[in-house]
């Protein structure tokens, strides 16, 4: 494929006509999120089922993050549109499928760390998007946009906490000890966390304005 | 207020006596890293005082104690090498900072929520932010150490477990802070500590910088 000046826009409205998924009219559609959830909570099994366990934490974190406004008002509705769990849902299966083809991946690794990372970002803003649509909150951009790189690189340090207890009382080896591998793995998300946040703002606030209604509440009610 | 600077201004000038103390000791031994740390931490003590006298922001006073005493205690620990002979120092050094910078992360929230009108954030967020925050200035402590480490070869990161410890603390610091300040909302109206906080000038500037003609 070649690099047209054009392929960077066009990923950005292909990437918005999928954030609008479950969308219509302003209204959200809760059955696909609510299928995606479910496809989420598989895979965190089929992840469990593999000792990913870093994965196996962020689709399980996902799962709950969705949920939680769902429960807390005991109404199916209260459920994030279906796009953003299908961009957390995407780094997540790229990584299930290379793993039933046979990779083996390191913990420091340079595909593995970047499909994470993505997967780090995603989870995040599904997260404080779930936040939004649970509670009155009303965050701006700047606000929205350090919260989800804050919150990406705090899953980053639990990821690397879960990987170090599991090598210590479970006899796994996703650090083999090593500060630097941990180390690898916390500066590829700090680096990449805060790029993709930059480029988010700068580049997809206008593709990210179809969630606006949560955080913005401009007009209360309305989302 | 005059009472809270006057009692800042001293236990900013007991402070500087005291790292004065190690870093002379630090010469006296010969051992130079030390000294440079407490001449940083004689700049980074001043940051309060600096705050108050141009009204940028009014700390609480019981935060610029805690401050001051962290700076000594970092101080005090890097000469007596208390960091590789007392296992629980570093973990204590580390909640007591996360602590500090969650409590400052709760004010700068309370701020933001009082004068920003695109931002309501509901008490019972207030924990959420504040972890995360503290978390994400704990995450990019654990890099600078490590990135300082392989460039100029400090002695900051000493293993795994003590990397993963650190971040541990972090967390149990960012928890046991945000449970505090929840607390604290029960007691005090947010909008009186954003008053008593003075960072209307602060805040002007911020504005004009970022949002003129607002």
């Amino acid at each position: 494929m070649s690099l047209s000046p054009l392929m960077g826009p066009r990923l950005i409205l292909s990437i918005g006509s999928l954030l609008g998924l479950g969308m219509h009219d302003g209204r959200t559609d809760p059955r696909p999120s609510w299928g995606l959830c479910a496809l989420i909570a598989t895979m965190a099994l089929f992840f469990i089922s593999m000792k990913e366990i870093v994965w196996a934490f962020l689709a399980l974190w996902s799962t709950f993050a969705m949920a939680a406004p769902a429960l807390a008002h005991r109404s199916k509705d209260r459920i994030v549109p279906a796009g953003m769990p299908l961009l957390v849902a995407i780094p997540m299966l790229l990584f299930a499928f290379a793993l039933l083809i046979g990779a083996d991946p390191s913990s420091d690794g340079a595909w593995e760390n970047l499909l994470a990372i993505i997967a780090y970002y995603s989870v995040s803003f599904l997260t404080i998007l779930s936040i939004c649509v649970g509670t009155s909150i009303r965050l701006n951009w700047a606000l929205l946009t350090w919260s989800v790189i804050s919150l990406a690189l705090t899953l980053c340090a639990i990821a690397i906490i879960l990987q170090f207890i599991s090598d210590h009382y479970l006899g796994t080896t996703y650090l083999n000890d090593d500060n630097q591998v941990a180390m690898v793995q916390l500066i590829w998300a700090y680096l990449g966390c805060i790029g993709i946040g930059w480029a988010v703002k700068r580049y997809g606030k206008r593709t990210l304005s179809i969630y606006q209604p949560y955080w913005k509440k401009s007009s209360e009610g309305k989302a | 207020m005059k009472r809270e600077g006057l009692g800042e201004f001293i236990a900013f000038l007991v402070t500087i006596f005291f790292i004065t103390l190690v870093a002379i000791e630090a010469f006296d031994r010969k051992y130079y890293y030390s000294p440079g740390s407490a001449i940083a931490c004689m700049f980074l003590a001043s940051v309060p005082i600096i705050f108050r006298h141009y009204r940028l922001i009014i700390f609480p006073l019981w935060m610029a104690i805690w401050y001051f005493f962290l700076l000594w205690l970092h101080c005090f620990g890097i000469l007596h090498d208390y960091y590789g002979r007392i296992f629980w120092f570093d973990e204590l050094t580390h909640t007591m900072a996360i602590g500090l910078l969650a409590s400052v992360i709760f004010l700068l929230l309370i701020i933001i929520n009082h004068h920003s009108r695109s931002v309501r954030l509901p008490p019972l967020t207030y924990p959420l932010f504040i972890i995360i925050f503290a978390m994400g200035l704990g995450v990019t402590w654990e890099v600078l150490e490590f990135v300082l480490d392989v460039t100029i070869d400090t002695p900051m990161q000493y293993s795994l477990a003590d990397s993963v410890s650190d971040m541990m603390t972090d967390l149990g610091g960012g928890l046991l802070a945000a449970s505090a300040c929840l607390i604290y909302l029960l007691f005090l109206d947010p909008d009186q500590i954003s008053d008593a906080l003075q960072a209307d000038r602060l805040i002007k500037r911020f504005q004009r910088k970022y949002h003129p003609g607002t």
